[in-house]
């Protein structure tokens, strides 16, 4: 609790003045009285709330909580403040950002509590801000670890957990490279065998006494470029198969994960970004495991078979050449980041071209009917030239940065040259004396050395990004749904459909209910209208119904059984919904209406459609029920969506239904096609309706008026209208409305 | 559109810390709060001045030029506007350290020195054709450069290295 963290002279000086009343609540703010970032502390005992500068006891506010007419955390732009009403005045006492918002939000509920002599529950006090164990950093809220600690080798342990069923093809991945680099080994040394022996003319003679070994050793050098050939590709197809199946599984997993989490998730997240993780990131993961392992065990078996051969071949050739080795990684390690950001700064502005053409492009309409042209072009001029004078930028640095890498490392062959030359003339009888064979065959495997140099260089880079990737995969593989069934969740196949709201009170974000305190009975059968202005919480409701959120207090009865308590899939397959916005999926008609129950038969399909008033539409198109809808349904009038959706809720034929009615305006006949097919869909199920159209509001057992999450107003239409409160208001100013004229007309 | 007059009206703050605002016809609002309309591209112009506790007609009249106002009447809004937009400018790049698809910020702002953590996602770091670039770390708050290539070479590196 983070009332343990006020410093102890701020804790004194509170005791002194008020030496009766404890210290019930504290809290930390991250911006001082100055508007710059520093910390005061609020503090409350049962009877005053007194807020000290961070490093001060003396205090700034000494305010008796009787003399507080209201007390209030109002969040401002970015941050927020504590606000008090005394009799003299409104101000504010103490200023926080953004992040610590819910947690001032919850302590300001608590100083009220005690105003109100109640006691501090643990909804009021503050847990203090996590602390790593290992680094002592402040862990951020909507971290889980600390970031600067987490392991990294369990990603990889977890990655890899996954290639688990693959692990022979994975042994036989190792075997292979190390054949494979076995061969390509055997190149150099032919050279030098052909120098040294083959081609060695016999001093007196003039002849070459070695020379039947020619063939043989053209047979051998052709066997091993052949045999080295052959092993790649089998361990590239190999660790290509083991890296998709992998691969796939982790993709299974996490899509499997997405379906299963609550509407909170998607609420707290971009679409964008969750999509990026199922396509990107698992796309990243698979060019680490399917490219990048193989690759660089690889190059760490050639490294180290052609690094022992070369210190085999002349140690002290070796000891000079690893001086432009050495330089060439240095100079690796300065240029790098610097070329990435070059290339960074271009894809960057690339990608701001693309983004600002798209733009454009889509728009073109209002561009020509506005006549921009020039006002785009000029747009576009100034972007295309940030982005030639990067690309210019980058050839730039590239035209210095590459040949002079490529120098370096040439460096170490003329290197070989002078050093080796030298050893040459040593004869090979002396110590550390050379054959021209042994020079030749050196520099071929100096060269076959600096490819895996390059590729671990870029190692560490490409692990990092992998990793990522990994983390953020495996941030929603781990996320539990926050919604899930009860341990002791009943099973109701048959639900009759009394709903009860018992005290609910419920809020996207904790500090903001959006339903206050609401009670409500709906009796099995009955059709229940909502009304109210948007924004009053009437979607909140039904998304509470249809338990896509679970109430933050109170209780939600269905049949008499908490909600909660009731198995999901029981619940759901007995709720039907049809939304203000139909949403159709790319497919045909046939599959978006039997999409409530895949397992129905045409006829049932066709019943469906004809009850909702949408097979006579269906009937007139050339495809019937294989018509395909586009994407959304784009293909298909409003109307015509809205009547498949009604469609698909009748097929499902649940026992609660819940209608949210478009306010989008449709002709007269098709408003009464769709007023049709409602009064076919609700017949005999308890209905919760946010009803628009008069048609519907008539037809309700009971209106319920939503305002401001509480209920305001309850009865029939005509009680309603006879009172002449909120409803008839709402009513009156809708009048006005030309549909809602039509339909009555 | 209720333009202010300047040489009209008068703000002052209680002993408290309450703004109050005197109009011309001798009425007094308070609390009064002002907004900048707009915050991001020209914050000396256009100050929506506004009584909170009014639901029905919140703002009281807009103020054209911030600097019509008396050095004295100038800070009592400027004040207040720090308190109702919190939106730190970054000066400074101490550090940007990529730690598990978050980067660790390490900046000096107008407001002090503060390190915080940005996920490396397009929709945490905008950046418009005008060069300002908007920062929302993982906790939702939010910081500007005004235009980022007047930063250091050194924070530039670091910044356009981060660029989604």
């Amino acid at each position: 609790m983070e009332r343990d963290k006020l410093p102890q002279p701020i804790a004194e000086a509170v005791a002194a003045r008020y030496p009766d009343e404890p210290i019930r609540l504290a809290i930390s703010s991250d911006i001082a009285h100055h508007g710059q970032y520093g910390t005061e502390w609020l503090v409350a005992t049962g009877g005053h709330l007194l807020v000290f500068p961070g490093d001060s006891a003396t205090a700034t506010h000494d305010l008796a909580l009787s003399d507080l007419e209201e007390l209030k955390a109002v969040d401002t732009v970015g941050a927020g403040a504590v606000t008090v009403r005394t009799p003299s005045a409104t101000y504010h006492v103490i200023s926080y950002t953004e992040a610590r918002s819910d947690d001032f939000h919850k302590v300001v509920d608590g100083i009220k509590a005690l105003k109100e002599g109640e006691a501090v529950t643990e909804h009021h006090t503050v847990s203090d801000r996590k602390r790593c164990e290992q680094c002592g950093r402040a862990i951020p809220e909507s971290m889980r670890a600390c970031p600067h600690c987490l392991k990294r080798r369990q990603a990889v342990l977890r990655i890899f957990s996954f290639s688990r069923p693959y692990i022979w093809q994975i042994a036989a991945i190792f075997l292979i490279s190390s054949l494979s680099t076995m061969a390509a080994l055997l190149v150099p040394y032919m050279s030098k065998l052909f120098i040294d022996f083959v081609f060695r003319p016999d001093a007196e003679s003039g002849t070459f006494p070695h020379g039947g070994w020619h063939l043989w050793c053209v047979a051998a050098i052709f066997v091993a470029y052949a045999l080295q050939s052959f092993f790649s590709g089998w361990q590239e197809r190999l660790s290509g198969v083991v890296g998709f199946k992998t691969v796939y599984d982790v993709r299974a997993a996490i899509y499997k994960r997405i379906q299963e989490l609550s509407l909170t998730f998607f609420d707290k997240r971009h679409t964008g970004s969750i999509m990026a993780r199922v396509n990107q990131d698992t796309g990243e993961l698979q060019r680490l495991l399917v490219d990048f392992i193989p690759i660089s065990l690889e190059s760490l078996l050639s490294l180290v078979g052609v690094g022992i051969l070369l210190f085999v071949v002349s140690w002290r050739l070796t000891l000079f050449v690893m001086l432009p080795i050495a330089g060439t990684i240095l100079l690796l390690r300065l240029i790098v980041p610097v070329v990435r950001v070059f290339f960074h700064r271009y894809f960057h502005r690339r990608s701001r071209l693309s983004a600002l053409v798209n733009d454009s492009l889509s728009g073109i309409r209002v561009v020509k009917s506005f006549g921009q042209e020039t006002l785009e072009m000029d747009k576009f001029r100034r972007t295309s030239q940030v982005y030639r004078d990067a690309g210019i930028d980058l050839v730039r640095r590239w035209s210095i940065y590459h040949p002079l890498m490529h120098f370096t490392i040439m460096c170490g062959a003329v290197l070989v040259w002078l050093v080796g030359g030298r050893l040459v003339f040593r004869g090979t009888e002396a110590p550390g004396g050379l054959s021209i064979g042994d020079v030749v065959a050196y520099s071929g495997y100096l060269m076959m050395f600096y490819r895996p140099v390059f590729m671990l260089t870029r190692l560490a880079q490409m692990i990092t990004n992998a990793l990522t990737a990994a983390d953020r995969v495996f941030d929603i593989i781990d996320t539990t749904p926050d919604i899930q069934d009860a341990p002791d969740a009943v099973a109701m196949p048959h639900i009759e459909g009394h709903i009860a709201l018992d005290n609910v009170t419920f809020g996207y974000t904790r500090h903001q209910p959006v339903i206050k305190e609401l009670t409500l009975d709906i009796p099995a059968n009955s059709m229940i209208g909502l009304v109210g202005k948007s924004g009053a919480g009437k979607s909140t409701l039904i998304n509470l119904m249809s338990r896509l959120y679970d109430v933050d207090s109170g209780a939600l009865q269905v049949d008499g059984v908490d909600v909660r308590q009731i198995r999901q899939a029981d619940l759901r397959r007995n709720i039907g919904v049809v939304l203000q916005e139909t949403f159709l999926f790319t497919g045909s008609i046939l599959q978006n209406i039997s999409y409530a129950k895949p397992d129905a038969t045409r006829e049932e399909v066709i019943a469906a459609a004809i009850s909702a008033h949408a097979h006579e539409f269906i009937i007139s198109k050339v495809d019937g029920y294989d018509t395909l809808v586009g994407e959304r349904g784009s293909r298909l009038s409003g109307g015509e969506k809205q009547r498949i959706a009604i469609a698909r809720a009748i097929l499902r034929n649940p026992r609660i239904l819940i209608l949210d009615e478009a306010t989008s305006s449709v002709d007269v006949e098709t408003e009464e096609k769709i007023q049709q097919a409602l009064a076919n869909l609700t017949r005999g199920r308890t209905t919760i309706a946010i009803a628009h159209r008069l048609a519907t509001l008539r037809n309700c057992d009971q209106l319920v008026v939503i305002e401001d999450g509480e209920i305001s107003e309850m009865g029939t239409h005509k009680e309603l209208m006879q009172k002449e409160g909120a409803f008839s208001k709402l009513v009156q100013s809708q009048e006005a409305h030309s549909t809602i004229i039509a339909v009555e007309g | 559109m209720n333009l202010l007059d300047p040489t009209q009206i008068t703000f002052s703050r209680s002993a408290e810390g309450e703004l109050r605002l005197r109009l011309a016809d001798g009425s007094v609002h308070a609390p009064v709060h002002c907004r900048r309309l707009f915050p991001l591209t020209d914050p000396g112009h256009y100050i929506s001045v506004q009584r909170p506790d009014d639901k029905e007609q919140p703002e009281i009249g807009i103020l054209k030029r911030l600097d019509d106002l008396s050095p004295d009447q100038r800070r009592h809004v400027t004040e207040d506007l720090q308190h109702q937009h919190f939106l730190p400018e970054i000066t400074d790049i101490v550090d940007i350290v990529s730690l598990h698809g978050l980067d660790e910020w390490s900046v000096v702002t107008d407001r002090g020195p503060i390190t915080f953590f940005v996920s490396g996602r397009k929709e945490s770091m905008v950046v418009t054709p005008e060069n300002l670039l908007l920062l929302t770390d993982i906790e939702k708050c939010r910081y500007r450069v005004t235009d980022y290539t007047t930063l250091t070479p050194r924070a530039r590196l670091l910044l356009e290295r981060t660029l989604p």
